[in-house]
Formats: C-alpha cells, structure tokens, sequence
C-alpha cells in the first residue's frame, strides 16, 4: 500500500455551504476542542460496518491497524458525508487532507478502559492543524466504554504519564452517542476510554485529518457582523488568570482562522 | 469493604438485643475476637483536584482507590460527588497527606496541568481477605 493512496484530500469537490459551520459552532469548538457530527445513513449502514469490521479483524486474527479503510471500504462514504466534510471545511480548510494513520479501537465487555491521554508528541500549538474525527458504528451507552474527553484541554502541553493521578473531572464529557455520530476533536484533547461493563462490543473509528495550508480567510458560513466575544466564556478548572489567557488565546485562534497572522514580537497574551 | 469500625458496630448492635434476650455467650465474644484479630490497617487514598491551592477551593475532579483488590477507580460519569470542597473532606476525616506543588500553572511553552492535587487519606481496620 503506498503513501499516496493513504493521503488523499477530503474533498474531491466543493462543500454545499449549507453543511459548513456556523459562527457559533466555529466558537464552540476553539473553545471546548470538539463538536458532534450525524451523518445521514440508515441504520442498516451501520450495523453493516460492524460486520464488516468483525469481518476485518477476523481475516486478519487482529486489529488491521492502518488496513482498516482498505478492509472497510465503506468507511470512506463515512468520511465524505456532506456534514462531516462541512465539519472538517470549516475547520481545517478545503485542501485538509485524511492522514495516513487511523485505528479502530475495539473494547470488548470486560476490558478496564484506559487513562487520559493526549495523543503524539508533547509539541503543542494554539491553531487547528490537526483534528481526531471519531465514528461510532453502533449506538454507545455508558456501560459500553465511550470514549471520555475533557473539554478545553486542546491548548495544554502535558505529559501523558504525568496525567496519571487523574480520574474524573466532573466537566468530563463521555461520548455515549447513537450509531453514525462522528465526534470531531482537536487532536490534542485530553481523552481516555472508559471501562466496558456492558455485554456489547463497542467500535470506535479514530480517523486523523491535517490541515494543508495555513487559513487566509474563514472557511465555514461566517458573517462578518459576527462578534466574537470570549469574555462570558470560562472552563470549569481555570482560575481567574488562567480563564484571562484562555480568552485571549480562544481570541488569537480566532483571527487566526481568518487568515491574521500573528505579529512575531507581540506577546501571545 | 468491611472495616473494624463497621464490624464492631454491628457487633454491638446484635449484642444489644441479646442483652435484651438473656445475655451474650462465649461464642458471641469469640466472634468478635476473631473479627478483631482479622483486621489490619490500611490505607484509602483520595486525589482531589482543585481549581486553585486553597483548600476551600472547588474541586474539579477526583480519584478514590480503596485498600482491597478491585477497589481502585475506574474511568465512569460520576452522578454524585461527596464533597465540594478538599475542607468539606477533611471535615469527614480525610487527612492530607500531600499538598500541591506551586508550579506555575500555565505558560504556553510550559507544560500544564489541570487544577491542583491533593492528596489525602483514611486509616482504617479492614477485614482480612
């Protein structure tokens, strides 16, 4: 399998403006690090995307790793559904392009859950250059594992082992979502996956998609009479100057998704 | 997670009606020896996350891992949160064991945490398994 079928732009064509974001939605998502996406397919779609993945692992006696799409090729219809690609327009650009690394992650009844985590290296930045998009096949309840995120942690720079004290947050938000959600998160959320206490299989599709160039202008349905006021806006674990840098960083994220570049000897706050 | 304090109290209680009833028996007394002999003392430990130092704080998060095999947290919504604040926890008993570090809790090319932990613990008899 070469490179060049693995990384190919999302788009093939232009996106209907009726699926890109929202001013408010674009806002949300500098801010908390993630927002849900339905896509549009009918149950059966996704039951069939289960068998198809059991189908997978069997062939391969195991997790197929990156082969999963080529194994599935269903996934792709997944990924090129108009809203999850308006999503990803809105906040990646036109030419973001899917990355040549996903996973399934596939918790069976019993298996513990994980800890939090943010994915990749501890080089992090305040932009959108990298969002996780998560398909969840089948429908998700508390007892099957969601995956849990913890809101507004995109912008930290932690070390994983050194999350390891933590437990529940109670911002957390577990992702017990119906069949065909895709959970599109800033690739540097925190996130964990909870224990499986139910009786059913949970499938969860992790997906990376890059941005290709850096923005010039808004990329989702913005209104240039639109105010983006950060200053009503605090996460539940900041104190009062943390909440001041998010604010101003929420505002730099901000300009910079409409194409201003940051003056190099200004001070990010 | 029976502990020596639980035991005893519901020793008691049966003892009580006996009283009421006759009297105890040498196997009742011996019943709470051995209860006594099978205990030992251990530790429970409770992380509490907190949104600055102090210790009337709101807590953000928190881990609780009891002294026997299975008894440490897991990943789950947690619908009820025994306290609001680390005071609230020492108020109940808890004793801090660790207090946070004074890190700068932000910077952009620094490495960030979220909130602040403190430690804490119980001494309990617990029952042997």
């Amino acid at each position: 399998m070469s490179e060049a079928t693995l990384t190919r732009p999302v788009t093939q064509s232009s996106v209907d403006s009726a699926y890109l974001l929202s001013d408010a939605e674009v806002e949300k998502f500098i801010i908390n690090g993630y927002l849900l996406v339905n896509t549009d397919f009918p149950a059966s779609f996704h039951t069939s995307i289960c068998e198809q993945i059991d189908a997978a692992f069997a062939k391969v006696g195991g997790n197929p790793g990156n082969d999963i799409l080529d194994l599935v090729p269903d996934l792709y219809k997944v990924y090129a559904d108009p809203h999850v690609r308006g999503a990803l327009v809105s906040l990646m650009g036109e030419d973001c392009t899917m990355n040549a690394h996903r996973h399934c992650h596939y918790t069976k009844p019993g298996e513990k859950g994980g800890h939090w985590h943010q994915d990749g290296l501890n080089s992090r930045h305040h932009q959108i250059q990298c969002v996780l998009a998560m398909y969840y096949p089948q429908d998700v309840v508390e007892e099957m594992g969601p995956t849990a995120i913890l809101p507004g942690t995109q912008y930290h720079n932690t070390p994983s082992s050194q999350m390891g004290s933590y437990m529940n947050f109670k911002s957390q938000v577990s992702l017990a979502v119906k069949a065909g959600t895709v959970a599109i998160t800033h690739y540097d959320i925190w996130h964990a996956w909870m224990p499986n206490v139910s009786n059913s299989n949970r499938r969860m599709l992790k997906f990376l998609f890059n941005r290709a160039s850096d923005p010039v202008a808004p990329s989702w349905n913005h209104d240039p009479n639109y105010r983006f006021n950060p200053m009503p806006f605090s996460l539940p674990f900041d104190g009062q100057s943390e909440a001041y840098k998010h604010r101003t960083m929420w505002r730099s994220v901000w300009d910079w998704l409409h194409g201003e570049q940051p003056e190099p000897t200004r001070s990010k706050w | 997670m029976p502990s020596l304090q639980q035991i005893v109290a519901n020793w008691l209680k049966e003892a009580e009606a006996k009283v009421a009833q006759g009297g105890l028996t040498q196997a009742d007394l011996q019943a709470l020896q051995q209860s006594v002999q099978g205990t030992q003392p251990r530790q429970r430990l409770l992380y509490l996350h907190t949104r600055t130092p102090s210790i009337t704080a709101p807590i953000v998060g928190m881990a609780q891992h009891e002294p026997i095999k299975g008894g440490t947290d897991t990943l789950h919504t947690r619908n009820e949160w025994p306290y609001v604040t680390v005071h609230d926890a020492v108020i109940d008993g808890w004793q801090i064991v660790a207090f946070p570090n004074l890190m700068a809790p932000y910077d952009d090319r620094e490495l960030t945490y979220v909130g602040y932990e403190f430690i804490l613990q119980k001494l309990e008899e617990i029952v042997n398994e």
